[in-house]
């Protein structure tokens, strides 16, 4: 399954500038299904920024984005909702969960929106990632009564509902305490095994440690990329945390 | 330091700056407005009575002189400050552009010198040469301007003039108790020869002593006896009548924009403040001191309602002699001198401390900002309640969005309970004065003002020759009731005062009766109505005696009426079956009115023109003309009409921009919300759907609650304002379907264009804003 060559997004010349300050220069990209790839870089070095054009959050002057078979550089602002709808999910450092709405709301809402979906099955799948994120007993508590660790539970899983093909991660874990951050991680490497494609965006070496590949961005362009493998157990941790480490230092981290 | 955070913060929002200072700028306008339409335009009676050195007391006199014993007792009182004789001459016949205008006596006058001057409508001297006059402003309902030609008929002798001017009459403002005149050079007064009356203008020391010197006035004997006397109480009251349901209209928009100001405003602080959260928290963070982060706020509001009420202040003063030139008869340009400007500066200053104030006691809530909050979340930490109210999961999806709508303002019902109250005044602020305009074009206001309606009258002469028409009057199957009436002055008295009044004896029948404040009509032998301006001024109610003529025989009241016929010197008696009563005999009259009226009104013309035909000799009058009644009223009712369609659109407009800046705030403030919706796939129409289903629902409810209660307290609210302008009596006419369905559609109409112009933001809001390193 995880040898499939099928590839979830391409993108050619990504460029992107405010007002006239070039922000993303010329950058290729192209992520297969089942990748986890975290995106590193200086800050202010474009790392969000790229996140959001290729979810066609922010416009750009991008030759291509191709996310399955549709260029979302030039679809209508109609469709590109539907993109996103079906396509991608996100989750961000800055918790961005619907205050007013409870917790098992905020997952399948989403869900909910893509008229060709059951209700029914939206919601058992919901409750189903309740489950693989360990957080079913806060289903119907209100958003305001739960712990970051879990509301960044509740976010992966709202991510999910639609079953996207690539799912954007924007510093997952910055706002978190080390161990809920841990939490996170295992639950994005779980699932990466299950054949999620993630793209994610770490100031956090140990974090990064956990991708397949590191994609390191300096002034709006990739400087290098640095391949490391799926990550198997956690007895290659150390070693591969060394790894990053050392690479990081090379690049002038 | 200070200074330059504000500078900051001015830059940084400045959309949300501009909105708090837009809303200062229109409620320092409303405000303002209201306070100069209120306080100007009640007070502009008074004030254009005293530009013009108004009388205290009018003695008229069906005679060419004033006798010396009357002048010698002015000269020696020590309650009269001046007096001034003024002459004027009877025109019957009146050409403007050789067409004869209407059937009413007009009088020529000279200009008065001390007392009662006539002005302009600009309040400015009037000028005149020979060949030219000056008429009053409500002199003929055929169209007339300056330059046309007015020509005199008398003793088949004409006189040409040129009409220079139009007058305006302090004294006598409104076209109800307004004479017609024409103002001219006394060369030109001169040359005409006519019946005579003389008025004599007393200017009292103090107004204070009216009654005194009324009283003392009547215990002297003078030869001659007035046919007539009024004082300024009266002619105050019944001009004051005539304003009144304007000034009602007035002040009840007043009071809606007042509140609606202090609560928008409150709203926008309170959501700056919410806004700024996190900014406030990084301030308290790195050291600031909780007095300086208020000061910053304090003096943003300070510097930002400074302008604003400057502006909206003095926009308004300009504005306000428009605004109340539509319920006055006067001249903007003369409105203006009547500003108060001492008020003016007073309500300035009121208004930017009640602004500040406002703004301070909410500021205050930056105490309880706790800086870690501030920069972790963004917002204060409260334990939320959960709100159990139906679930996404449990829903239909195809309600999504309506849904989130609901659930919003339940979550967030502080924000929307404060739109909700704004949209209750604004639809109470619609539908009342449109109620009232719906009242005033209806019948009742005839009844409204004391009198009676007739389909139409005819004078005849009280002789042997007109018994045919009489005889065919009252056989005449078409007519539902015949009314008579004629009057005569008679001699009122009581506790030392006394005064000639005008007596009407009504036959009344069931279908003709006046509305009775109090009592009834009278009936029997030594009964008597007053109007309430008698009976206040004589301090009487009903079942309190009151000495009638010369004999001075006791007379019961029973009655109090309303009317503003000979400024409320009027009494009814009653006349028994035999046509008399103890004190007149009706048959004793040359001249007896006949009003009828008619099963259906639709026959009127027809019914005049077959009995003036058959009759031409006798005096006819359509309703419509029938004692000035109809001009009057249409005054009245023009009036109206200009202020509910004028106070509609300006309500209209403020319901548009309110929601335009309202729903800006409301997106802004939920920003989070929306980007996140954004990210997650929601379209942009979804999410503006979510506002209009939350502001409608808001407006859907409060404009139903605000019909509701305009529709059921209304009537109440009304009466209350109008009973202190002076009308005792007032009921509205509601129709349920205007106040429930149409106006509420209107304003929903008004609301959503307002939910599209504010809703615009949505599409600019970008996952950058929340996700800001
Ligand atoms: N809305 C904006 N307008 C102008 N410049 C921006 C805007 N958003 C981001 N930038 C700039 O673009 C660059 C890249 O930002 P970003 O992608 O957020 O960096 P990071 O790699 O830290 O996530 C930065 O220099 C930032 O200042
Ligand atoms: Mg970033």
């Amino acid at each position: 399954m995880e040898s499939q060559e099928k590839v979830v997004l391409s993108a050619h010349k990504i460029c992107k500038d405010y007002n006239g300050v070039q922000v993303l220069k010329n950058i290729n990209l192209k992520v297969n299904k089942g990748d986890f790839i975290a995106v590193m870089g200086p800050s202010g070095s474009g790392k969000s920024t790229l996140l959001y054009v290729l979810s066609a959050l922010e416009k750009s002057s991008s030759e291509n984005v191709y996310i399955g078979d549709i260029d979302i550089t030039n679809i209508k602002e109609k469709d590109i909702f539907n993109v996103r709808l079906n396509k991608m999910g996100f989750v961000f450092q800055q918790i961005n969960l619907l205050k007013n709405l409870n917790v098992l709301d905020n997952i399948v809402l989403p869900g909910y929106l893509n008229k060709t979906n059951k209700k029914d099955i939206v919601n058992k799948k919901a409750k189903e990632y309740l489950e693989i994120m360990n957080i079913e007993k806060i289903e119907s508590k209100e958003i305001a009564n739960i712990s970051g660790g879990e509301m960044q539970r509740v976010a992966i899983a709202r991510a999910l509902i639609n079953d996207p093909d690539i799912i954007f991660l924007d510093e997952p874990t910055g706002a978190l305490n080390s161990n809920s951050a841990l939490d996170v991680l295992n639950i994005l490497n779980k699932l990466n095994k299950e054949g999620k494609t993630l793209l994610m965006v770490t100031h956090d070496l140990k974090i990064a440690a956990r991708a397949d590949k590191i994609i390191y961005l300096t002034d709006g362009t990739i400087k290098d990329t640095f391949e490391l493998g799926k990550y198997k157990s956690d007895k290659d941790k150390i070693y591969r945390e060394k790894k990053v480490s050392k690479y990081l230092l090379e690049m002038g981290w | 330091m200070i200074s330059n955070m504000v500078k900051k913060d001015l830059s940084k929002n400045k959309s949300k700056n501009i909105i708090i200072f837009i809303f200062i700028l229109l409620s320092a306008f409303l405000i303002t407005l209201s306070a100069n339409s209120i306080i100007t335009g009640t007070n502009i009676f008074k004030n254009t009575y005293d530009s013009v050195n108004g009388m205290d007391v009018m003695y008229v006199f069906d005679s060419d002189n004033i006798g010396t014993d009357i002048t010698d007792f002015l000269d020696n009182h020590d309650l009269v400050d001046d007096y001034e004789v003024n002459m004027s001459k009877k025109i019957p016949l009146v050409y403007i552009n050789d067409i004869r205008v209407s059937d009413f006596n007009y009088s020529a006058i000279i200009n008065n010198k001390k007392i009662n001057i006539m002005r302009d409508i600009n309040g400015e001297e009037l000028i005149l040469k020979d060949n030219e006059v000056a008429i009053s402003l409500n002199f003929s309902d055929t169209e007339y301007k300056i330059g046309d030609m007015l020509t005199i008929e008398l003793d088949d002798e004409k006189y040409g003039f040129v009409i220079a001017n139009i007058m305006f009459d302090p004294i006598f403002q409104s076209e109800m108790v307004s004479e017609k005149m024409i103002l001219m050079t006394s060369n030109s007064y001169h040359m005409l020869e006519s019946e005579r009356e003389a008025s004599l203008n007393i200017r009292l020391n103090n107004r204070k002593y009216i009654n005194e010197f009324r009283l003392d006035y009547s215990k002297q004997t003078f030869d001659q006896e007035p046919i007539i006397d009024i004082d300024y109480n009266m002619v105050i009251t019944i001009n004051q009548l005539y304003n009144a349901i304007s000034n009602a209209i007035i002040i009840l928009f007043s009071v809606g924009s007042f509140l609606m100001a202090y609560l928008i405003l409150k709203f926008i602080i309170i959501t700056t403040i919410e806004d700024e959260y996190k900014d406030i928290g990084i301030l308290k963070a790195i050291g600031i001191n909780k007095k300086n982060i208020k000061k910053i706020y304090m003096m943003k509001y300070i510097f930002i309602s400074l302008i604003a009420i400057l502006i909206g202040s003095i926009l308004s003063i300009i504005m306000s002699p428009y605004f109340i030139s539509l319920s006055i008869n006067y001249s903007p340009k003369a409105i203006f001198n009547f500003i108060d400007l001492k008020m003016n500066v007073v309500v300035i200053i009121l208004i930017f401390v009640f602004i500040n104030l406002i703004a301070y006691l909410n500021i205050r809530k930056i105490n309880k900002v706790l800086a870690l909050d501030a920069i972790r979340y963004g917002k204060r930490v409260t334990r939320e309640k959960g709100n159990k109210f139906i679930e996404v999961n449990k829903i239909k999806t195809a309600y999504i969005n309506l849904y989130i709508a609901i659930k919003d303002i339940i979550f967030k019902f502080k924000d929307y309970a404060l739109l909700l109250i704004v949209y209750v005044l604004t639809s109470i602020m619609i539908i009342i004065p449109i109620n009232i305009k719906t009242t005033v074009d209806s019948d009742k206001l005839v009844e409204l003002l004391g009198n009676i309606k007739f389909d139409f009258a005819i004078g005849i002469e009280n002789n042997k020759e007109n018994s045919d028409i009489l005889e065919e009057l009252y056989t005449d199957d078409d007519i539902k009731t015949i009314t008579r009436r004629v009057g005569k002055s008679i001699r009122i008295s009581s506790a030392g005062m006394s005064e000639n009044l005008f007596a009407a004896l009504i036959d009344y029948n069931e279908t003709t009766r006046p509305y009775y404040l109090e009592g009834r009509n009278p009936k029997n032998i030594n009964e008597i109505a007053l109007t309430n301006v008698i009976a206040k001024r004589y301090e009487k109610g009903v079942g309190d005696y009151i000495l009638v003529g010369e004999k001075e025989e006791e007379y019961e009241i029973v009655g109090i009426f309303q009317s503003t016929m000979n400024l409320g010197k009027t009494v009814e008696l009653p006349i028994d079956d035999t046509g008399s009563s103890n004190m007149l005999d009706i048959n004793q009259f040359d001249f007896i009115t006949y009003y009828l009226n008619l099963y259906d009104e639709e026959d009127l013309e027809l019914k005049y023109e077959y009995y003036q035909n058959k009759y031409p000799n006798n005096y006819y009058s359509l309703f419509n003309d029938l004692l000035m009644q109809d001009s009057a009223l249409s005054q009245i009712k023009e009036i109206v009409n200009y202020l509910v369609l004028t106070l509609s659109i300006v309500s209209s407009f403020l319901l548009l921009i309110i929601t335009s800046f309202i729903s800006k705030l409301l997106v802004n403030k939920d920003y989070r919300n929306v980007a996140i919706y954004k990210t997650i796939g929601f379209k942009n129409i979804d999410i503006k759907k979510q506002y209009i289903y939350k502001i409608l629902i808001i407006s859907i409810t409060s404009i139903l609650i605000g019909s509701l209660i305009s529709s059921f307290i209304g009537n109440s609210i009304v009466k209350i304002i109008i009973s202190q302008l002076g009308i005792a009596r007032f009921n509205l006419n509601i129709n349920y379907l205007v106040n429930v369905v149409v106006i509420p559609i209107v304003m929903n109409i008004f609301i959503i264009f307002g939910i599209i112009i504010g809703y615009k933001d949505i599409n600019k809001i970008n996952i950058r804003n929340i996700n800001v390193e």
